[in-house]
């Protein structure tokens, strides 16, 4: 048998096995294991979306298993000036639940195309984020972003809120219950102040989840990180005002790179004065995440996610947790095939929350 | 492996031990019993809404006589779906696993009954502003039907996002209680619409389904309130009672099953339902269906279909 086809096979059994087994989906991971900030990839400091020089050659030569062409890795720059990205995804999904007929299926779960224009020597630049399907065009991000003295910026428009570690899964639970989603940016302003181990961003927003704002009120974020080689750690806090009642969520992330395996947590409370619990007092919501990844062979990451959420503090024996075991596997440059299981874990009445899921995707990013 | 990583992965299976909890003395959206009686926090940030109707009629009991070709129900079929039905089963524990709280997404609260109704009922689409959220009798007008079926006119990502797409039976019901006039509470006054759910045809065989917004009074259904005509190459045959049968199906649900093989060289079939020419159905409340979708009773439901 030869190498590569014992390699082929090899990572043909691993897929195979998380199949059978059980996902997640993050980006984040790769900035943890490496030491950098999302900025080291990204074009937007905070991480997503369109993939800047370093990025498009850490896609196509560091994490593939075979490097993809070494003068055109930086296509996507199509001036000096104008920068393009995409990345699609297309899932093959198998959804069960004890109390109904499991459902399975294709699907495009997202196509976003990204466009940054920087006219050249100018401390300006406008960043668009798309979502051009499913469905009709989204827009998730369209900000204006001046540079300010050193790596620090200012960003106007509609933005993705700084908060916590930036996955790229929604359903996640610290993505979904703190409403900090790619589906729920926000119109506002955000300063990024960028130190050589550190990055604040403060943001003034909308808020109240809605496209304009039909209050005097707004949202405030902070959010502050620091990053070693080998660790990281962080907090991040948001307060929404509105008529209905304060909504405040706070939370600390650390990440870490020990012994080839790169550790994620990230742990937050949201307290929702608008939400009034069976006690008549406001809701208390605890949201963690902990996710270890581990570099099986190059181009092969294993992912192993667990989250909990408490919808009420106050109330017992309520909690919530999904696990997921998730295979990544790119090739090639630009195309990354994952594959694995979710597990919920609910009380037992609630149906919804009591599901396996197994996917399998085809991600293709640019 | 040296020992260091076994503490980490130790680690992560002491987390992965925070499993859920036991659900003891909690209803199925996880709120303690005990409270359930409580009146839901109304929201001040709720759009203004008009009073909502006076509470329905009572609905008359159904004869015991059975139609032609009833099948008994295994239950009590339901007579409408409400939108408390649709809060505990479908808003509440899907799609206010995001749309909650002051920060819900697009502005939209389904946290509660009342947020629901104020906050889609004649609302206007935030992402979508053609479009209402719930124009009530109208679910193909309906950005909350579009977004749940996920047309392929929605911006952004069909609901609920990152979980599986609603069953057809609950964008169904969804589709049901707006067309029923959004009603805040019972099964509304608008008139009782029927819509097409299904055709097929084979050899010796076909089948053509009907959906009502409401249940039917099963005893005003009979053979004689559907004609059913085969229609051939240069003539016209109305069928014989006995070459077809209906089905009544949890009271929503109508099933016309045709034996079309006396008419084998037929083109198409001419279905005509509801028609004042024939009989009328009633639906639960004793009011006659409307056929023709024109938001009064009564009316023709008239389908020609290929064979």
């Amino acid at each position: 048998m030869s190498w590569t086809f014992k390699k082929t096979a090899t990572a043909f059994a691993a897929l195979l096995f998380a199949i059978l087994l059980t996902p997640a989906q993050a980006e984040p991971y790769l900035a943890f294991k490496t030491g950098n900030k999302c900025s080291a990839c990204h074009v937007n400091p905070i991480g997503g979306g369109a993939r800047n020089t370093f990025g498009n050659y850490y896609g196509t030569h560091v994490l593939p298993a075979l490097p993809g062409d070494t003068l055109g890795f930086d296509s996507g720059s199509l001036t000096e000036s104008v920068r393009v990205g995409a990345n699609l995804r297309a899932n093959f999904q198998r959804h069960e639940e004890d109390s109904a007929d499991a459902t399975q299926g294709f699907e495009t779960q997202s196509a976003q195309v990204y466009l940054h224009f920087q006219p050249k020597g100018s401390r300006f630049s406008f960043y668009l984020d798309e979502q051009i399907a499913p469905g009709a065009a989204l827009n998730r991000e369209a900000f204006v972003m001046a540079k300010l003295s050193g790596n620090h910026y200012l960003k106007a428009g509609k933005i993705m809120l700084p908060y916590g570690i930036r996955l790229e899964d929604d359903s996640a639970f610290i993505r979904e219950a703190t409403q900090i989603t790619f589906d729920n940016s926000d119109n506002g302003v955000e300063l990024g102040l960028d130190f050589d181990k550190a990055l604040f961003n403060v943001v003034l927003s909308n808020g109240t989840g809605a496209t304009n704002n039909d209050d005097d009120r707004f949202q405030y974020v902070v959010r502050g990180e620091y990053v070693e080689r080998k660790w990281r750690i962080g907090g991040s806090a948001l307060v929404n005002e509105s008529t209905s009642g304060t909504r405040k969520i706070w939370g600390v992330f650390a990440g870490a790179h020990l012994y080839g395996f790169t550790l994620l947590a990230e742990v937050d409370q949201i307290v929702d004065e608008s939400l009034i619990n069976g006690f008549g007092n406001e809701t208390e919501q605890i949201v963690t995440l902990f996710e270890v990844n581990r570099e099986l062979g190059k181009g092969m990451n294993l992912k192993v996610t667990h989250e909990t959420f408490d919808p009420e503090s106050n109330t017992d024996n309520n909690e919530r947790a999904r696990s997921s075991v998730l295979l990544e596997y790119t090739p090639f440059a630009n195309i990354q095939l994952r594959g694995g299981i979710r597990n919920g874990d609910d009380i037992p009445q609630r149906d919804q929350g009591n599901f396996k899921d197994l996917f399998v995707q085809a991600h293709l990013y640019f | 492996m040296n020992v260091k990583p076994i503490y980490i992965l130790l680690l992560a299976l002491v987390l992965a031990a925070c499993d859920a909890g036991s659900g003891e003395g909690l209803d199925e959206n996880g709120i303690p019993l005990e409270s359930n009686n409580e009146e839901e926090t109304p929201s001040e940030e709720a759009p203004p809404t008009e009073e909502p109707p006076t509470e329905e009629p009572p609905a008359e009991e159904p004869p015991s006589e059975e139609p032609p070709g009833e099948e008994p129900p295994a239950e009590e079929p339901a007579d409408g779906v409400t939108l408390a039905e649709l809060q505990t089963d479908i808003f509440g524990p899907i799609c206010a696993q995001c749309h909650v709280g002051s920060g819900a997404p697009q502005g939209l609260r389904l946290d509660s009954e009342e947020n629901s109704y104020n906050f889609l009922v004649d609302q206007p689409s935030s992402e979508d502003s053609s479009l209402l959220r719930v124009d009530p009798g109208n679910p193909d007008n309906s950005y909350l039907v579009h977004k749940v079926e996920g047309r392929s006119s929605i911006i952004g990502s069909r609901m609920p996002l990152g979980q599986d797409p609603l069953s057809d039976a609950d964008i169904q019901r969804i589709r049901d209680w707006v067309a029923n006039g959004a009603p805040r509470t019972g099964t509304g006054d608008a008139s009782t619409t029927v819509t097409a759910s299904a055709f097929e045809s084979g050899e010796t065989k076909a089948v053509f389904g009907m959906h009502f917004s409401r249940a039917l009074d099963p005893a005003t259904l009979s053979k004689n309130t559907v004609l059913v005509q085969f229609i051939f190459e240069d003539f016209t045959l109305v069928a014989n009672t006995d070459d077809y049968d209906l089905h009544l199906v949890a009271g929503q649900d109508l099933i016309l099953e045709m034996n079309t093989e006396p008419y084998a060289s037929a083109k198409a079939v001419d279905i005509r339902f509801n028609s004042p020419l024939t009989s009328t159905v009633l639906d639960f409340r004793g009011r006659v269906l409307d056929g023709d979708a024109n938001d009064i009773d009564g009316g023709e439901q008239h389908h020609v279909l290929d064979l």
